[in-house]
């Protein structure tokens, strides 16, 4: 009683409104929109170079995408960066044109163009107003021919990358997940070398290497186009014989990704980074491919794990114990096991704990069945939450991108909500139990060693090794 | 006759194509601006609510809290229990996400069309029910988060304190953009429960606030939803307009700070002109001819000829109540800023004399233009159609403004570039910043 009336107090004192309507009751959702998935026609080029289109008509603009599929994996002992640099000057000059002529005809025309690389493959991706499509082709159709990748802009691209490897030593959250993926894959596996490559591996390339590698791989038959936009197939295909006629075919690829095998050392690997205000932690092991039957059940249990605001990780450490500005975990998967991490900038004097909790959330995982209401919300915010993913042109292009790359079948999306909707209690406990193995994760932190060293010790979790930003042992 | 028509019509069509965006603006008697805009090619809806207030509403010593309230509102309400705002709205597939600057706040959902109503009862009962639920709690766990987010964001960032080194130094302490939006830890310390409570009172009332609901609606219905859950919610006392004010920076100030960094870099900053005045297109076009693309200027000078810079940007930030325009250099390993600045002015100084080429300019408006089409592909979320109808409502009270818009950069010749660049970009009276490698002063410009 004393406390109603309190409360009532309290009520009067703020000057509440009395609401006219049931606020206790909140709205249920009405019958849900039907959504269908964006049509997808595919061709051949003359040359070979397979086509997939989506047409989109509401804006002028049409957004293509060359997948090739090479990255980084490909790049040469003691060269790692090499895939990288080719595709990041790929625009630096070609038979007809030099680097800055380039540039200045596609900013004329409103233009965009990029063109880079991970480990799985590369792409050069373009943006043009429907009303430029044909010179936007005939400059990017010049690029992919054409390069020459000039001594002079090499040397300068190349002192740039250089420079730009020696700035992430300013950031925390870069070192923290290029350390976690050397720890993770060792040297041997292409996986622990960045797909950037580090200044010694830079180094080594020569404007040889990154012509060799244009010459051997960047052409139709390692490509598919994928456009999406404002524009019809005929209409594309004859621009695109127009301009990619003599763009021929090249040397075919040889030899697969190499599996990766597990061994590296569980325990905790600290970079030192004196009176630094956040440590940067990620904590995690070898997760899985791609094409894993295991996809959907995985992606249900990182959810709520760790994969949005509301997943166990976030609640605990940001909206309960104040510790982060945010954190989550989260599978990357590619052609091969990528890492499976979790974590985020923690304040510093509380890395012990963060460190703790996290490991704490990803056992319990393991360990017990996620609840009824759990279950629901994850698959509920993965399946309702699936049409808004199909908004923009780059949306549909990056799904299109995953079809070709990990060689989905067309119709994979459309299953899509069906795989998540069979998703049980069961399935989800199971993933846990294969892919989270709390006991032999590796922890690396970057953050106050002095601050931080013996308190990491003391949770027993392995020897505690001090790095440098390379990921090289200093004790 | 017909073929010059045809010719002629090309010709406009070409260089003054018109932006499209359909959309209803009225007022509840609440005085809460409601715009609504249909787009059906997802099943989804956007909802983007914008408060009138931003850093630049708050008073000396009280710096962060917009921002701080921002996270608040995240935190339940009277029918919204803690974590229930997330939670809800994920559970129905959407998004959402919130953000303050100098000038206003806002928030924005994404939904399937069917938990349109879902979504409008919770932010209706954030407005008009949020006091009930907040608690010291609460307030002191964001208040912990928010000092995460300023360790994350500012202090462990390298270069991270540059911007607030620079606003200090281009305004005086009484101006509201002489501290950051985040705030300082200590003001975010000795925020209380009351002044935050106070906050809310004065700024998030329907009177100072304006409602964009976009994607696949039948308006006819949603007026009907708009009306239950926020037509009911009182007014809110009258807030005065921001005033524009805009300093005199008489002097050059040149700072030193010592930072955990690899690299040395310059930051040069002029005060200018508020946004939608005269000057600011010209400023625009100026920031994109010195520093946009590998032709622009300073790049082309910097980073490819003399290969001195690592990177250079320029921005022009006309915002509410004042502007600036800053120019950004990171200088190669065994250069001083000296070297960066001399550079830099060597090629304004150029730009005052000789003045801007017509390919220069062109450029830079084609570029515009398909910048402006472009961003029209989402109907929500940060810059999406719904939060530009929602700026230019709030701020030139039209949300249609876009062509308009677009019409003053359209109109701009290369004399008012040069004479930009002659009356903004003075010789004395800027803030000029060195961040060097800790130990290593002698990196500094002048």
């Amino acid at each position: 009683m004393k406390i109603i009336k309190l409360i009532l107090v309290i009520l009067i004192t703020v000057g509440t409104m009395q609401s006219q309507i049931d606020r206790s009751k909140k709205p249920v959702e009405e019958k849900p929109p039907s959504f269908s998935l964006p049509k997808i026609q595919k061709g051949v080029l003359s040359n070979g170079l397979k086509l997939m289109l989506v047409e989109q008509s509401e804006l002028p603009i049409v957004q293509m995408q060359f997948v090739f599929q090479i990255g980084a994996t490909y790049d040469p002992a003691n060269k790692s960066g090499t895939f990288n640099l080719m595709m990041r000057m790929m625009d630096a000059g070609t038979k007809k044109r030099t680097l800055l002529e380039i540039s200045d005809e596609f900013t004329f025309l409103g233009s965009r163009f990029s063109s880079n690389t991970n480990y799985d493959g590369s792409f050069v991706s373009v943006t043009s107003l429907k009303k430029h499509l044909d010179k936007t082709l005939e400059i990017t159709a010049d690029i992919l021919q054409n390069s020459i990748f000039p001594e002079a802009e090499f040397t300068r691209i190349k002192n740039e990358s250089l420079t730009g490897l020696v700035q992430q030593k300013d950031r925390p959250e870069v070192i923290v997940g290029k350390v976690f993926s050397k720890i993770l894959y060792g040297e041997t596996h292409p996986y622990g070398n960045p797909a950037d490559g580090t200044e010694e591996s830079v180094k080594n390339i020569s404007v040889e290497d990154v012509r060799t590698f244009f010459s051997n791989y960047i052409h139709p038959d390692n490509a598919t186009l994928i456009v999406v936009g404002d524009v019809k197939m005929n209409e594309l295909k004859s621009l695109l014989e127009k301009q990619l006629k003599a763009w021929k075919n090249g040397k075919n690829i040889t030899g697969d990704i190499p599996s990766v095998k597990v061994e590296f050392t569980p325990g905790i690997y600290i970079v030192d980074k004196a009176k630094a205000p956040q440590s940067q932690i990620r904590v995690g092991s070898i997760g899985v491919r791609r094409n894993t039957p295991d996809y959907f059940a995985l992606e249900v249990m990182n959810m709520i794990l760790g994969g949005a605001f509301n997943s166990r990780i976030n609640w605990n450490l940001r909206e309960q114990k104040g510790y982060t500005y945010g954190a989550r975990s989260s599978f990357a998967y590619r052609k091969e096991a990528g890492p499976f991490s979790a974590g985020g900038g923690f304040k510093s004097s509380v890395t012990d704990s963060c460190v703790y909790e996290i490991l704490a959330e990803i056992k319990k995982m393991r360990d017990t069945d996620v609840t009824v209401d759990e279950l629901e919300f994850a698959k509920n915010s993965l399946v309702r939450g699936f049409p808004r993913t199909f908004e923009t042109l780059g949306q549909i292009a990056g799904y299109l991108g995953s079809l070709v790359l990990y060689n989905l079948p067309d119709d994979y999306y459309n299953s899509y909500i069906k795989n998540i909707e069979k998703v049980t209690i069961k399935d989800v406990r199971a993933v846990s139990e294969k892919y989270l193995l709390p006991d032999k994760m590796a922890i690396v932190i970057v953050g106050d060693v002095e601050l931080n060293k013996s308190a990491l010790e003391k949770l027993n979790l392995g020897k505690v090794n001090i790095l440098d930003a390379n990921g090289k042992q200093l004790e | 006759m017909f073929k010059f028509f045809l010719l002629f019509f090309m010709i406009i069509s070409n260089s003054f194509s018109q932006l499209n965006i359909k959309f209803e603006k009225y007022v509840l008697p609440n005085g809460l601006n409601v715009i609504l805009h249909e787009d059906h090619s997802v099943p989804i809806v956007a909802i983007n609510l914008w408060y009138h207030v931003g850093s630049g509403r708050e008073k000396v010593g009280k710096s962060g809290f917009a921002h701080l309230f921002e996270h608040m509102l995240f935190q339940g309400s009277q029918n919204v229990e803690k974590g229930d705002h997330f939670k809800l709205l994920q559970d129905a597939g959407g998004t959402l996400n919130g953000s303050t600057n100098t000038d206003r706040t806002n928030y924005w959902e994404v939904v399937p069309n069917n938990f349109l109503e879902l979504a409008l009862y919770l932010e209706s009962d954030r407005m008009g029910f949020l006091l009930e639920a907040m608690t010291q709690d609460k307030l002191d766990n964001q208040r912990d988060v928010v000092k995460n987010e300023r360790r994350q964001n500012y202090e462990n960032q390298p270069y991270g304190m540059a911007s607030k080194v620079i606003s200090e130094n281009l305004y005086p302490p009484d101006h509201p953009y002489h501290w950051l939006t985040i705030g300082t830890q200590e003001d975010l310390t000795n925020a209380t429960l009351d002044d935050v409570k106070d906050f809310f009172r004065e700024y998030y009332t329907p009177n100072n606030a304006s409602l964009c609901i976009g994607g696949d609606i039948d308006p006819k219905d949603v007026k009907k939803l708009v009306e239950k859950y926020f037509g009911e919610i009182p007014a809110g006392k009258n807030i005065g307009k921001v005033k524009p004010a805009i300093p005199v920076l008489a002097e050059n100030k040149y700072l030193l700070l010592e930072d955990n960094v690899q690299l040395p870099r310059l930051y040069i900053s002029w005060l200018t002109e508020p946004h939608f005045t005269d000057n600011e297109p010209a400023l625009d076009i100026l920031a994109d001819v010195i520093s946009r693309g590998k032709n622009s200027r300073l790049y082309k000078s910097l980073v490819y000829e003399k290969q001195i810079a690592q990177d250079v940007m320029a921005y022009n930030n006309s915002a509410e109540i004042s502007g600036s325009f800053t120019i950004v250099a990171t200088a190669k390993l065994g250069i001083t800023l000296k070297q960066i600045e001399d550079a830099i002015y060597s090629e304004i100084e150029k730009i005052k004399i000789e003045g801007i080429t017509q390919r220069e300019l062109d450029r830079s408006k084609n570029e515009l233009e398909a910048s402006s089409v472009y961003r029209l592909q989402s109907v929500g979320g940060f810059g999406g159609k719904t939060d530009q109808l929602n700026r230019y409502n709030v701020f030139k009270g039209d949300p249609g403004y876009f062509n308009k818009d677009l019409a003053r950069y359209r109109k701009v010749k290369p004399d008012d570039v040069k004479k930009a660049a002659s009356k903004f970009l003075k010789q004395t009276g800027k803030v000029v910043l060195s961040v060097v490698p800790k130990g290593k002063k002698e990196l500094q410009a002048q």
